[in-house]
């Protein structure tokens, strides 16, 4: 197979393959270093062509489509698709850039409102969908230390949904399952985001990936920053502050720590609930910190 | 022109994925030599409104089927320009261009401005205020040049020591006037032509069809470059920019420029009105005018660079005098 994507790449795209880096993956074209993505779904690749090609600013770059020789943003590959991005690695600074930062979180925000891929624009599942997603009805697994969280989890759920419910009029943005800091790398001084394949979710689940991640390598003062940037570019007040704080309370270390569970045998259990009580630490932290950035801004906005 | 090494933004690059072995600047080109080819990046001074029309002028162009023009390199996601700061940057593969070698540049350009304006030449439904418009704004610049000359004229008149270079113009001064009222006397003609047949045309002009805008490829074909200035106007625009630029080389001869006019025709036959206009165009001292302005404002060329420029432009101006009126002899009355 890999054999055939070199050929196909020489011959349809104006560079010349020379090596894979990771086979299938990445390669080494006289052109630089690039990533070769290959699609499944139609919908889901133009969801992510349209996102980079409206994101790309003077000052914000992406992994966009590179064109082949046709001037066509994608190959015919088998029964699928395939599309030829840069690759980059040097990372883009954290600390004294949050703006740059906040103004791609805000952008993604902004557009995933405007792109419509789901019809239902809105938050569906109710609390028992819920309870199972997150796996907060597995007291089967007879883990003391999971079973004792599982009634807080609950809680937490039906948090989560009093606050869907308040602001079920909002739409909700579309974005990647999965945001992080180490997609955003450096070229020419600007930040590059390298987006992925996965197919977009209703929810404010990757910002809250992101904000976790952005949190563990920079500090409080960082994060705020950064939520006053995304607020710069998608105003966050009015709902969407909340909308991000119930996706942060939704219990996902209880769904991560169920999924690891049942795929993996019994000599890690004790290092998979280590992971997990880190993880419902760290989230409790960062819960505590944005409600108080969001009652911050509520109170400057009441002055 | 001398080329200078120099720097590009790398952001630039980075959307062709040109990794230079070498850059050279040539003005407000670069010379990008890459393993993947030469490349020639331009830095313009277009606004968005320009980049427009210039990027719809090459879609037209390659719809006609016109490959004399070099075509513009799209960045790697199909973009036909890159901006920063603030300015838009464009490339093209590299062609070379040395205005001093045997490549028959004015007979290129002649055939192929005949070819373009051919291919794009449209009857316009006759309006006499937009006729009206172009002869008042034609007259009024004619006028105000005049006018600026005479100033000139008074001016130097008044100074005790004459410079040479005043003493050259003074010395001209009566013909060149002479010549600038007959200028005007043929934007009358081209009005009341106009308005006679009421008829007039467009096509697309390169907007400065001239030497430095041509370059030829490995096998000495030649293309147009730079269609920044292109717009929908008279031929005679085109025609009148290149008998002006032709005249300035050795090869012009008045016979040559009748051969070439006879060569355009064949290609896209003139209209009488169209000659008188092309007259008014290529009599009128414009070249002088410019001089002028190059004396006044300019500390560091010498007199003697001054008046051997002054004098190179009126001989120009007399010869273009004489052609015109070995064409305009040809108009049936």
């Amino acid at each position: 197979m890999s054999m055939d994507i070199l050929e196909l790449i020489e011959k349809h795209y104006p560079l010349k393959p020379l090596r894979w880096k990771h086979k299938n993956e990445v390669l080494e074209t006289d052109a630089g270093t690039k990533r070769v993505r290959i699609w499944t779904d139609e919908r889901t690749m133009t969801w992510h062509f349209n996102w980079r090609e409206q994101l790309e600013s003077n000052t914000l770059l992406t992994d966009r489509m590179i064109r082949t020789l046709d001037a066509n943003w994608f190959l015919p590959f088998e029964d699928h698709f395939l599309t030829l991005h840069d690759e980059r690695y040097e990372p883009f600074p954290k600390h004294s850039h949050e703006q740059t930062w906040g103004m791609l979180l805000g952008k993604l925000l902004s557009q995933g409102i405007e792109q419509p891929i789901y019809e239902n624009e809105h938050f569906s599942e109710t609390r028992e969908q819920m309870v199972q997603q997150y796996g907060v009805d597995r007291s089967d697994l007879n883990i003391p230390i999971l079973n004792r969280s599982l009634p807080e989890a609950k809680r937490r759920i039906r948090t989560v949904e009093t606050i869907r419910n308040r602001y079920r009029h909002l739409k909700i943005p579309s974005l990647e399952p999965s945001i992080l800091t180490h997609q955003g790398k450096r070229v020419h001084g600007r930040l590059f985001w390298q987006g992925g394949n996965e197919p977009p979710e209703r929810s404010m689940h990757g910002l809250c990936d992101f904000l976790s991640d952005w949190r563990l390598a920079t500090d409080t003062k960082s994060m705020y920053k950064l939520l006053d940037a995304i607020h710069d570019h998608f105003p966050l007040e009015g709902g969407y502050d909340q909308l991000l704080a119930a996706d942060l309370i939704a219990p996902r270390e209880v769904q991560r720590c169920v999924r690891r569970l049942d795929s993996t045998d019994d000599h890690s259990v004790s290092e998979i609930l280590d992971q997990f009580e880190r993880e419902w630490e760290s989230n409790r932290t960062l819960v505590e910190e944005v409600c108080r950035w969001i009652e911050h801004r509520a109170k400057k906005v009441v002055r | 022109m001398k080329a200078t090494s120099m720097s590009v933004d790398g952001i630039i690059l980075y959307y062709y994925d040109l990794f230079p072995e070498k850059i050279e600047s040539y003005g407000r080109v670069q010379r990008i030599t890459t393993k993947r080819g030469t490349f020639a990046l331009k830095e313009t001074t277009m606004n968005k409104e320009q980049m427009d029309w210039f990027l719809h002028c090459m879609d037209r162009l390659n719809e006609l089927g016109y490959d004399h023009v070099v075509p513009l390199t799209l960045t790697k996601y199909g973009d036909p320009y890159v901006i920063a700061k603030n300015r838009y940057f464009y490339v093209t593969r590299w062609y070379e261009s040395d205005s001093r070698s045997s490549f028959p540049y004015e007979d290129f350009i002649i055939d192929e401005l005949g070819k373009l304006h051919a291919n794009t030449v449209k009857a316009q439904s006759f309006s006499e205020d937009v006729i009206k418009d172009s002869f008042n704004g034609l007259s009024r610049r004619f006028e105000q040049r005049q006018l600026e000359m005479e100033r000139f004229t008074e001016l130097a008149e008044r100074q005790t020591y004459i410079s040479p270079f005043e003493l050259r113009y003074l010395s001209q001064f009566h013909k060149m006037m002479r010549i600038a009222e007959e200028a005007k006397q043929k934007v009358s003609e081209w009005y009341k032509g106009c308005e006679e047949h009421k008829r007039y045309r467009s096509a697309l002009c390169h907007g400065r069809p001239f030497r430095g805008h041509v370059v030829q490829d490995g096998l000495g074909e030649g293309s147009f470059i730079n269609f920044e200035r292109a717009i929908l106007d008279t031929p005679v625009r085109d025609l009148a920019y290149f008998f002006r630029t032709a005249a300035q080389y050795p090869e012009w001869s008045e016979q040559r420029a009748i051969e070439w006019l006879d060569r355009y025709e064949s290609h896209l036959p003139l209209l009488p009105e169209e000659k008188v206009l092309l007259a008014s165009y290529l009599k009128f001292p414009e070249p002088v005018f410019s001089t002028i302005q190059l004396y006044q404002g300019s500390s560091d060329i010498s007199q003697l660079e001054l008046v051997r420029k002054l004098d190179r432009k009126l001989n120009v101006m007399k010869s273009l005098d004489r052609f015109t009126d070995q064409f305009l002899y040809t108009i049936p009355n």
